[in-house]
């Protein structure tokens, strides 16, 4: 049961409070998670006043503060359209309006399109105390085993990426039962991401150029079954998909030129 | 803690729990138009408030997270314009648009759809319609399916940026013969967001009228719902915004176990738990065998359920009750009762339920029979009709055509959850406020329950959150009525969504082999239908929701030539029990059950003969004059008797709805069904055609009581049970008209079994048809007593007039030689000056026949060949439901309906697994459909006249519900080839069958 409120006016200040070990507290960003879930729970500590909702779109990255609400990265202007498409598949209004990505991303499970989207991105974290950066990637699996600190602080991803996504879903806004998403650098790197099934979307492909994203696709979902969708179709789809994404990168790119 | 809340600029100091909810804080504070759909992660959005201008879910905030915010509700928005000497700015626009458009129905929703609009327009004055549905997405209404909404938004904005807005009630358009002879434009899916591009701020539907009639005031305009002013304000309407002293706070213990004996139950903790003021197991209460189906007496089915017993039949089935000081009380002694289960075997699988050897759910001694059920074999229920000579109608055949179907268990999903709350008055009777459709049959059916006399119980029904079906059950009134009872102090129980999903009474999923005997000419000439139909853990509705299935859908295809006089038809049903949430009513009621197999399997019919699949349906369709030939054979379980259905408007409904979605210049047209640049998509469009039932005849009956006041206003008080339809509105209309007053000289009020006349309830598509034939009857009697009196009025000035010569209208009552006298005068006089007496009239009305509504629904798909998955386009729904009484509300009904069936046809389905958990426990996994994903939609109303009826009305609530999925599966069909015979159309069952199960069908 949660006793204790805190809305520190700092990052050092909420990352204090968060490192106190004769307490269990937990960060909120929009509090769409924590406000159900308080079994253990004896404070929170608020971060809208932490100085944790920014974006910076200098230098090569984008940088995104952990307690930005997805409404606000909706409407940046130089976020990817892909980016804001996912945004709005999966969180209405009124969700985008209190939660924060940060917050989002790690509460969220396999069935995100948003955190496969960024997987594939190559999203890299960054963590509090000692501004510790972990990639997205390599946090998801093991969740907050791995965390290099109490507090996320930024989501940062390479601006000018080509990047696509496409799913299945029972409708169009309905939580999809599969998702590939397809980044792909300039100097041809290809991610591809897999989502819609388990607790945290995977990587199934990360090459120098787009060689092998359907067979790497297939194979990555070849035991991915459970009460929404069998292995048979999802190693099927993925492919497609994945080769959908690919095909829809390359129009780009063609258009580009 | 302790904070300061900024709500409608006014601070509120607080002190309060840090892990409070903002929710929780609001509706303690009064703040009522913050609404709770039981949802935990903000799916609903009917909670929604505004922070700063921006609109976010209160469920899933704490609260002080909000201090040094601003927070606004609609209780600041606007108010009624005329509180007496004090004058206010009456409603804001986008409220006034709202009421105008019929964009509430329930109204549950509405204060958090306002909400989100005002923070739209505030932000955008000019927002398109993608931008309306992305606003509205964050906020689920069952009702509408948000056409209206939409157009109350985009109205609302035109408005306030000054522009002129079209009427919203064009009478002209009434009684003008519609062609729509040019090809309406295809704008096909022209948004991202869907929706289309064709919503406009005009909300009156298109209106075919086949049988001229004379204009009329009242009847047949787009009147706003009589309680649509009090619902846009958030007012405390609804059951939970009730408030009591000393109230209790009830929660129910559920079983983990499908199948399970309770071998001990120990609720010493849970009972020294400090606020906890009783708890209850089943050696606690009386063991009463009842059902939960809300029904005329007698229930036509078996009395299988106890309020509390020994033995689990399901996930979800009632443990144990507790009433403690606040709900996280209730919750904490949930979990100190200790409860030692003996597991038994599971009974999951339908088709096994009546093996030799199978568990069997019901072996109780004190299970009490209903005609053919048999609790040894897991056999709710059995039917076994057989009309004409159906063998010999298959040896007359040329082709014999055979296939099996399925259709899932599904939920109602109102957005407010079932909330009772029960305490004694002051005469030691038990006052029940409860969020039902069937006031009167909850008193009756409760009383044994509880131990007490009916007259000793009131059942009170304030505004309904929707309900669809889902509450004509008698299953929460229990809790709260024993907790009463235990504890002396008022007592609430309001379910959360998981209880919802997990312990409420959802759709019957069926399976159904159908087989049809047809002639190489297309002729039918023998039906016949067995349905597998399955009730879960108790039989509530098992017999007469399975009836329906037949009994409508199989009722529509006669066969053409000599098997139109005499068809064979033949319907058997087995219901049978299993470990699973029990099945109950859901709008509908059977019919859409039925109509997936039948159409479905019509249209295979009509490919297999190469015939056009439209030619081929209305070729074996009842015609107008005919008798419906199941009335000589089934009436829910009472003695029939044949009806003639005199009116049809289907071919009209076929001809109009063509027209509307271009069928002609789509179907067979192999470019149509093309995606340029998309070569893993294809296009198809489908149609379907049903018929439903208007009330159960010889049985349904309503009461209506009208009275006359001073100012020449009338009270109507009725028992029926307007749920959000909008019944008590098309009600006082019917009053208004043949009274000849203005609508809002109609006081509404509904239900109160201590107050109003008896009412069956809100169901079978009864209420406009039965409680309103009631009203005419009632308001007939008070007329005639208003010109009895006028006419001694005239004679003492002097002014000879025979009663029947006097002309009741605008309030007025006028001679032939055009003296008028006010109804305030004819008021004064009855109540005050000469020869006193109460201007009054009650009645009732009870009907020997059902006429049916007919309808042709058309569905434009596209579907992804690679993926399987479905994205519903369009759909037309042309309705033939005689007189409509508002064509708006009306057409609210007919746009929410296609939503819940569209549901139905591509996503909505309740799976549980190998120990009878349910998958779906909230709006996430339990999807339904935003208002940013929904097809375009239109209605067209074909005007037949129903002689039967006063004003020529027949049903529309139910029948939107029956053609979508089949209409959807034959487009679905025409896109990819892809016969289905299950739905929801999810991804992977088209796509198994174009690669897995028929692999040749992808080329």
């Amino acid at each position: 049961m949660i006793k204790d409120y805190f809305r520190p006016k700092s990052i050092e200040e909420a990352v204090g409070l968060l490192q106190d070990p004769q307490k269990k507290r937990t960060p909120i960003g929009g509090g769409t998670t924590v406000s159900r879930h308080q079994d253990g729970l004896s404070g929170v500590v608020d971060l809208q006043n932490a100085g944790l909702d920014f974006i910076l779109a200098t230098g090569q990255y984008i940088q995104v503060g952990a307690a930005t609400r997805l409404e606000t990265v909706l409407s940046y202007p130089e976020i990817d359209l892909e980016m804001k498409r996912a945004i709005k598949i999966e969180a209405n209004q009124n969700i985008r309006n209190a939660a924060t990505l940060g917050g989002w991303l790690i509460s969220s499970d396999g069935r995100s399109i948003l955190s496969t989207l960024l997987l594939a991105m190559d999203t890299i974290m960054s963590w509090e105390p000692g501004t510790q950066k972990i990639h997205f990637g390599d946090w998801l699996p093991l969740r907050s085993d791995v965390s290099p600190g109490v507090l996320l602080h930024e989501l940062a991803w390479l601006k000018g990426l080509n990047v696509a996504f496409e799913y299945v879903a029972r409708s169009p806004k309905d939580q999809p039962v599969l998702i590939a998403a397809v980044a792909q650098w300039g100097s041809g790197r290809t991610r591809v991401a897999l989502g819609g099934f388990g607790d945290a979307p995977i990587i199934a492909l990360d090459g120098p150029d787009d060689n092998g994203v359907d067979l790497a696709s297939r194979d990555a979902y070849i035991a991915a079954e459970d009460a929404w969708a069998t292995a048979l179709y999802r190693r099927d789809v993925a492919a497609k998909l994945a080769m959908r994404c690919l095909n829809r990168i390359n129009a780009i790119k063609g258009n580009e030129v | 803690m302790e904070i300061k809340l900024n709500i409608n600029q006014q601070e509120y100091p607080l002190n309060l729990p840090a892990g409070e909810r903002l929710l929780d804080t609001l509706r303690r504070l009064g703040f009522f138009s913050i609404k709770n759909g039981g949802c935990e992660k903000g799916e609903c959005g009917a909670c929604t408030v505004l922070l700063d201008g921006k609109p976010v879910n209160s469920c899933t905030m704490l609260t002080a997270q909000a201090e040094g915010h601003l927070l606004s509700t609609v209780e600041a928005m606007g108010a009624h314009p005329d509180h007496g000497w004090k004058k206010t700015e009456g409603l804001h626009v986008i409220q006034q648009a709202f009421v105008e458009t019929g964009a509430i129905q329930c109204g549950y929703c509405t204060p958090a759809m306002v909400l989100v609009a005002k923070a739209l327009i505030d932000q955008n004055a000019n927002p398109d319609e993608c931008e309306v549905r992305d606003a509205l997405s964050a906020v689920l209404c069952r009702c509408t399916g948000y056409l209206k909404p939409v157009q109350a938004v985009l109205r609302a904005a035109a408005i306030l940026r000054g522009e002129q807005v079209p009427p919203i009630d064009e009478p002209i358009n009434i009684n003008e013969v519609i062609d729509f002879d040019g090809i309406p434009d295809d704008k096909g899916t022209s948004v991202p967001c869907s929706g289309g591009t064709l919503t406009e701020t005009k909300v009156f539907p298109k209106l075919k009228v086949v049988d001229a009639r004379s204009p009329m005031k009242t009847v047949g305009h787009a009147e706003p719902k009589v309680d649509a002013v009090k619902l846009v304000q958030g007012k405390p309407a609804f059951t939970a915004d009730y408030e009591k002293r000393d109230l209790l706070y009830a929660k129910v213990l559920h079983s983990p176990y499908a199948h399970a004996r309770i071998k001990k139950i120990d609720t010493t903790q849970a009972k020294a738990l400090p606020g906890v003021a009783a708890v209850l197991t089943w050696q606690d209460v009386p063991r009463v065998a009842y059902s939960t189906a809300g029904q005329s007496h007698p229930i036509p089915g078996p009395l299988d359920t106890f309020s509390l017993g020994n033995k689990m039949r399901f996930v979800g089935d009632k443990v144990a009750f507790v009433a403690a000081e606040t709900p996280e009380i209730a919750e904490a002694a949930l979990k100190l009762i200790k409860v030692d289960y003996e597991v038994l075997p599971h009974l999951l699988d339908p088709s096994k339920a009546m093996d030799e050897g199978a568990p069997v759910i019901h072996d109780e001694e004190d299970y009490v029979n209903f005609a053919d059920s048999d609790p040894t074999r897991n056999l709710a229920a059995e039917i076994r009709i057989d009309i004409g000579d159906v063998e010999k109608g298959f040896k007359e055949a040329d082709q014999i055509f055979e296939e099996e179907y399925e259709v899932p268990k599904v939920h109602q999903a109102y957005i407010e959850p079932h909330v009772v709350m029960s305490y004694w008055d002051e005469d030691d009777r038990l006052v029940i406020i409860t969020s039902t459709q069937v006031p009167f049959h909850v008193r009756r059916q409760i009383a044994p329950v509880l131990g007490l006399p009916i007259k000793r119980i009131r059942v009170i029904k304030p505004r309904i959150g929707g309900g669809f079906g889902g509450k004509q059950e008698v299953m929460i009134e229990d809790v709260a009525g024993h907790l009463t009872i235990a504890s002396g102090r008022p007592v609430i129980y309001e379910m959360t969504r998981e209880e919802e999903f997990i312990a409420a009474r959802p759709r019957h999923p069926m399976r159904i082999k159908i087989k049809t005997g047809v002639k190489d000419d297309g002729t039918i000439t023998a039906n016949e239908m067995y349905c597998l139909s399955d009730t879960g853990a108790y039989g509530c509705h098992a017999l007469t929701v399975a009836g329906n299935t037949g009994h409508k859908s199989m009722a529509l295809y006669v066969g053409d030539g000599p098997y139109r006089k005499d068809p064979n038809i033949r319907f058997y049903s087995d219901v049978v029990y299993t470990n699973t949430v029990p099945s109950g009513a859901y709008r509908g009621y059977g019919v859409p059950q039925g109509f997936w197999p039948v159409d479905r399997h019509m249209e295979s019919i009509a490919r297999a003969l190469k015939m056009d699949p439209i030619a081929f349906r209305l070729k074996n369709a009842l015609h107008a004059g005919e008798i419906h030939p199941f009335s000589k054979a089934w009436s829910e379980g009472r003695e029939p008797k044949p009806e003639t259905i005199y009116t049809i408007g289907l071919e009209e409904c076929v001809r109009q709805g063509r027209m509307m979605i271009g069928w002609d210049q789509k179907y067979q047209n192999q470019q149509w069904h093309l995606v340029p640049g998309k070569d893993h998509l294809r296009k198809g469009i489908g149609v379907a055609m049903v018929m439903q039932g208007t009330a159960i005849p010889y049985l349904d009956m309503g009461g209506a009581s009208i009275k006359m006041n001073d100012d020449g206003s009338f009270n109507l008080l009725v028992g029926a049970t307007d749920l959000g339809t909008g019944s008590d509105t098309v009600l006082a209309q019917m009053a208004a008209e043949t009274l000849g007053v203005p609508l809002d000289d109609i006081l509404v009020y509904s239900s109160d079994t201590d107050f109003t006349p008896f009412d069956k309830g809100a169901y079978a598509s009864s209420t406009t048809y039965i409680s309103g034939a009631a009203v005419v009857k009632a308001a007939e009697k008070v007329a005639e007593r208003i010109r009895v009196r006028a006419a001694m009025m005239f004679a003492e000035e002097g002014i000879d007039v025979e009663t029947t010569d006097i002309t009741l209208a605008d309030g007025k009552a006028y001679a032939p030689t055009n003296d008028i006298l006010t109804f305030e005068d004819i008021a004064l006089n009855s109540l005050h000056q000469i020869d006193q007496e109460q201007i009054m009239g009650v009645a009732s009305h009870m009907s020997p026949v059902a006429p049916p509504p007919f309808a042709a629904q058309f569905a434009e798909v596209t579907v992804d060949i690679e993926s399987g998955m479905v994205t519903v386009d369009k759909l037309v729904m042309a309705v033939d439901s005689g007189v409509i009484i508002n064509p708006v509300t009306a057409s609210g009904q007919i746009e929410g309906g296609m939503a819940q069936a569209l549901g139905y046809a591509v996503s909505e389905e309740m799976v549980f697994d190998d120990k009878g958990q349910l998958r779906e426990k909230d709006f996430v996994d339990y999807h339904i459909f935003r208002a940013d994903e929904m097809p375009e939609m239109t209605t067209v109303f074909v005007e037949t006249y129903e002689p039967s009826h006063p004003f020529g009305a027949k049903a529309v609530a139910e029948i939107p519900l029956d053609g979508v999925a089949p209409a959807v599966g034959n487009a679905i069909l025409d896109a990819c080839g892809v016969s289905l015979k299950k739905i929801p159309a999810i991804p992977e069952r088209i796509w198994r069958e174009l690669n897995v199960d028929h692999p040749e069908r992808e080329a």
